[in-house]
């Protein structure tokens, strides 16, 4: 168990190094790759400014704490764009690109998560940590809800980064295709920046459940501002980790269904 | 071939209507990238309408900066195929690829000109969206939300939006001309995405800005493509600033046009035509 552990983690550290290599060859192209992903954030900032300097805002919700969910919002996209481009992966099952993942003596979804993914989201990993001390620094905060929202954020984004693997394997099998993945999952995070009851109990579960985009921000910002108590915050974290399970194992069965040399 | 050149305009039509058809027919063939497009915008615009709907509701006053909720449901659902329509994406695409692979050399021989070439490659495409997206979801929202337009509004609103697709696809134009230079550009187009998105309204309309930045920004290329159109349409901006804002915009194009030309016949002698 651990000499696979370690056997993994180094194939990932290998792929990161390559991965950068090539990324940072051109790189007046990966500095402004980098600045856009970071965009993303500064859009959150913009929104929810103008939001709270014309109306009274969100019930429930200050400015800071708000800025602070759409920070954990960005954070948990860009850690999954750094791991796994959706449309990237369905693109490379469907040429038979991924032949090649197959045939290597490891785990083909820790390759898939080293090798797919987007380098440049780093650049909205950073813009979000900056939007996150910013709003943290105005608000009073205790070590112990701060540790729950670490442990919340941390599964939830595992949990999210299975879900995206789960549908990209997904849309492969059903669809051939994978074009619109990235867009939707984008539309996903874009809901995660408000408080999830503003869609209503239906669109809660949406987001918790069929599209677990709320564990990484919702919850963690709610675990943060003591606005969740902890049995409840236990309860969604269990279910995060079942969830985070589920989705692994039926990627892992899914692949199964990969019809190898493309098409 | 100097007989093609300087063939009359009688053939230089049918020559443009042919690459249209063409296109037209290619777009046509995948169903999916039309109707999936929609709904994902579509998708999008719901997340912005149960935000506002819960800051309405939530506020004191029944409009925000003068603008009501139903202005603004109606702002956001014209804006959303409005978005997939003035995406530069399609020329810098077409121009990126055919720089890079050498493509472009193909084009180049062709007796009609590469820029207007282009526009007639990715205009089918949008057509098809202002079709079966932009007008169908525009006469809805103005005839669910009871908005009467004056004629004169309608006529305005049709020269901006000829003047935002120009506007959009120039700046896209420009952008593409940077295949010569750079090998990867999608990180520029990307960028250029952002500030369209940011700057011109499709986040959130220019009025809810604070006012000295929305005064800037009326000045720049930006919100002529989005806000512009959507604003004026929905009575969001004063007939007659918005007359002198579309005049202005009028002029941005004319700058657009020179700095294209000028910057495309400085590519093409860059160009090795052999791909970068």
């Amino acid at each position: 168990m651990l000499g696979s552990i370690k056997k993994n983690f180094n194939i990932i550290l290998s792929s990161q190094r390559y991965n950068w290599l090539s990324f940072l060859i051109y790189r007046e192209q990966s500095a402004v790759w980098l600045l856009v992903f970071s965009f993303s954030s500064l859009a959150g900032f913009i929104n929810i400014s103008v939001i709270y300097n014309i109306s009274n805002g969100i019930p429930g919700w200050n400015y800071y704490q708000l800025l602070a969910l759409s920070g954990l919002s960005n954070l948990m996209i860009n850690i999954v764009w750094y791991f796994i481009s959706p449309g990237r992966v369905v693109w490379h099952m469907r040429n038979g690109n991924f032949d090649q993942i197959l045939t290597k003596p490891c785990n083909p979804l820790v390759l898939t998560l080293s090798r797919y993914g987007e380098q440049s989201a780093i650049g909205g990993v950073a813009g979000a940590i900056i939007l996150i001390a910013y709003s943290l620094s105005h608000v009073q905060l205790s070590i112990l809800p701060f540790i729950e929202a670490l442990l919340l954020f941390s599964i939830g984004a595992i949990t999210f980064v299975f879900f995206v693997l789960f549908i990209a394997v997904l849309s492969y099998v059903l669809f051939k295709a994978g074009q619109y993945l990235n867009w939707f999952i984008s539309i996903a995070n874009h809901a995660s920046q408000y408080p999830l009851p503003v869609y209503g109990v239906l669109g809660t579960v949406l987001l918790t459940i069929v599209i677990p985009v709320g564990f990484a921000s919702f919850y963690s910002a709610q675990a943060i501002f003591s606005t969740i108590n902890p049995p409840s915050a236990f309860l969604i974290f269990i279910l995060s980790i079942l969830l985070s399970y589920l989705l692994y194992k039926t990627s892992f069965w899914l692949l199964n269904f990969y019809s190898s040399g493309g098409g | 071939m100097r007989e093609l050149i300087e063939m009359p305009n009688a053939n230089k039509m049918q020559m443009y209507l042919a690459v249209f058809k063409v296109n037209l027919k290619e777009s046509l063939a995948y169903e999916v990238d039309i109707i999936f497009p929609i709904i994902l915008v579509m998708l999008s615009v719901l997340v912005q309408i149960f935000v506002w709907s819960l800051v309405y509701s939530f506020s004191s006053s029944s409009s925000l900066n003068g603008v009501t909720l139903t202005a603004l449901i109606a702002y956001f659902l014209i804006l959303a195929p409005l978005q997939i329509i003035f995406s530069h994406w399609d020329i810098v695409n077409r121009m990126s690829s055919g720089i890079r692979e050498g493509g472009i050399a193909k084009l180049l021989i062709r007796p009609i000109s590469y820029i207007t070439q282009t526009f007639l490659e990715v205009m089918p495409r949008h057509a098809i969206f202002f079709i079966f997206a932009f007008l169908p979801v525009t006469i809805l929202v103005l005839m669910l939300g009871h908005f009467i337009v004056p004629i004169q509004t309608v006529f305005l609103f049709s020269i901006q939006l000829i003047a935002g697709y120009l506007t959009i696809n120039l700046i896209a134009f420009l952008i593409g001309c940077l295949s010569v230079y750079w090998t990867n550009i999608y990180g520029i187009s990307g960028g250029v995405d952002w500030i369209f998105y940011l700057l011109g309204g499709a986040l959130i309309p220019i009025s809810f800005l604070p006012q000295q930045i929305a005064g800037f920004l009326m000045l720049t290329p930006f919100p002529m493509v989005y806000y512009l159109p959507v604003a004026t349409l929905l009575g969001i901006i004063p007939f007659n600033n918005a007359v002198q804002t579309t005049l202005l915009e009028i002029l941005w194009i004319a700058v657009l046009i020179v700095m294209a030309k000028k910057v495309w016949s400085r590519s093409v002698k860059v160009m090795n035509l052999v791909g970068v």
